[in-house]
């Protein structure tokens, strides 16, 4: 199938050299998913703000060459329906190495959980980095809220959210609670 | 899963099962991350958030595995306050000369940064632990709909809005471009485009100062009139 994807003349791709940094030219493209709902609302702000600040703090030298790449409701319209996750729009993440998204909706019915996890799982994003801190102006809930900045790293693709999880009574289920008896650990397991 | 009473009769044949794998790997390679990020951003301290004192080999082993890389490589030392302290020494521009490696029980995390927020700094967790925290402090600076978030690997990155579609008001230019403007604003400093970076925040701190926002937090405010999406980024835009 051809390309949905019009790669910009006017960038460079960003590439990660061998100590794992980032060589960033002064026209990178970056790759973004505009996403479901209000994704087209935001995304056009976002760029206009991103592109605003970027000739302020460097004039002509420097630019993003934006590149739209599908996912979600918008790659259903592109691609066909139920690919709400292009393998070109995985391998344009992967090979651009910095990329922007809004927000995607999970798929009713269907074989994918949620998009998210998906991307999470393709390309082993394995951090989800969440900084965490006041703006003034904000309603908040507590007293004192310019007290919290944090930057949060959470593990994004191990403990329970890894989904090896089985319904009660299912044979695998069973299978598991057989192999528990075994250990002598099935008495751990208190309720019906 | 984790009830260890010992009792006679069971019936456990209609438990559903969920299995929690937590790998020495997986837990190196994030705290890593967190640890190089502390040191490259000047923070003070980095703080493991974990549940070990029930789950010991799985939450416990992501704590002792933390401690085990910052001492093998950040070259972690004990303090005379019995703390776990990694040089900065050599970074020429290191603030700090020490950044401090603790960790905490979850629950008192969680009581922790209602009641003494400014103790804790970069934070390392695992997955559902850092899912609660993450809601609950966005929450706790009236920060849900605007806080930035990225996923990244050792190769791909992906800066992302942290909030849902809203498809009720999809198309309404009314939706709040926050979450989104303030993640693109991680990634100019993620790609090292750190004066681009500090326009944006600068703007946008001084936009939200001035009480100019969009529904969803105008709404908030007694005599605060909404901005559109776009008239949003536009007075933003003349902050600059």
């Amino acid at each position: 199938m051809d390309s949905k994807i019009s790669v910009p003349l006017d960038g460079e791709k960003i590439s990660i050299n061998s100590n794992l940094k980032l060589d960033v030219p002064n026209n990178p493209i970056i790759p973004y998913i505009c996403g479901d709902g209000i994704g087209s609302d935001i995304t056009p702000a976002m760029q206009a703000v991103v592109d605003k600040a970027i000739i302020k703090a460097y004039g002509n030298n420097k630019k993003i060459a934006w590149m739209e790449v599908f996912a979600g409701e918008k790659a259903t319209a592109i691609y066909g329906e139920g690919v709400y996750l292009p393998d070109e729009t995985i391998d344009a993440l992967k090979s651009f190495v910095v990329s922007i998204k809004g927000p995607l909706a999970t798929p009713v019915g269907g074989g994918i959980r949620s998009l998210n996890v998906a991307l999470r799982q393709s390309l082993d994003l394995y951090v989800c980095l969440r900084p965490i801190r006041y703006y003034q102006g904000v309603p908040s809930p507590v007293k004192n809220p310019q007290n919290v900045n944090m930057v949060i790293f959470r593990e994004n693709t191990e403990d329970i959210y890894a989904g090896i999880e089985y319904a009660a009574s299912s044979d695998k289920a069973k299978k598991i609670i057989g192999l528990l008896d075994e250990f002598g650990d099935k008495n751990k397991i208190r309720f019906p | 899963m984790n009830l260890v009473i010992k009792i006679k009769y069971a019936f456990p044949n209609s438990a559903a099962i969920g299995i929690k794998p937590v790998s020495k790997e997986g837990s190196q390679r994030l705290i890593r991350k967190a640890i190089e990020y502390a040191i490259d951003n000047n923070r003070k301290s980095v703080t493991l958030v974990h549940k070990g004192n029930i789950m010991k080999f799985t939450e416990g082993g992501f704590k002792e595995w933390g401690y085990e890389i910052a001492k093998k490589e950040f070259n972690a030392k004990v303090n005379d306050l019995g703390f776990y302290e990694i040089p900065t020494s050599q970074k020429i521009d290191a603030i700090n000369k020490k950044i401090v490696i603790k960790d905490m029980i979850t629950d008192a995390f969680l009581q922790e940064v209602l009641l003494n927020p400014k103790d804790h700094d970069v934070v390392a967790t695992l997955n559902l632990n850092g899912d609660y925290a993450s809601d609950a402090l966005a929450a706790q600076v009236g920060g849900i709909g605007i806080s930035p978030g990225a996923n990244m690997s050792d190769g791909a990155s992906i800066f992302e809005a942290t909030h849902g579609t809203a498809p009720n008001i999809a198309g309404k230019n009314i939706a709040n471009p926050s979450s989104l403007i303030l993640s693109a604003q991680m990634m100019l400093e993620y790609i090292g485009w750190t004066e681009a970076s500090y326009v944006i925040s600068g703007a946008f701190e001084k936009t939200l100062k001035e009480n100019k926002i969009t529904s969803d937090l105008a709404s908030q405010i007694s005599g605060c009139e909404a901005l559109s999406t776009s008239d949003f980024a536009t007075e933003i835009i003349a902050n600059m």
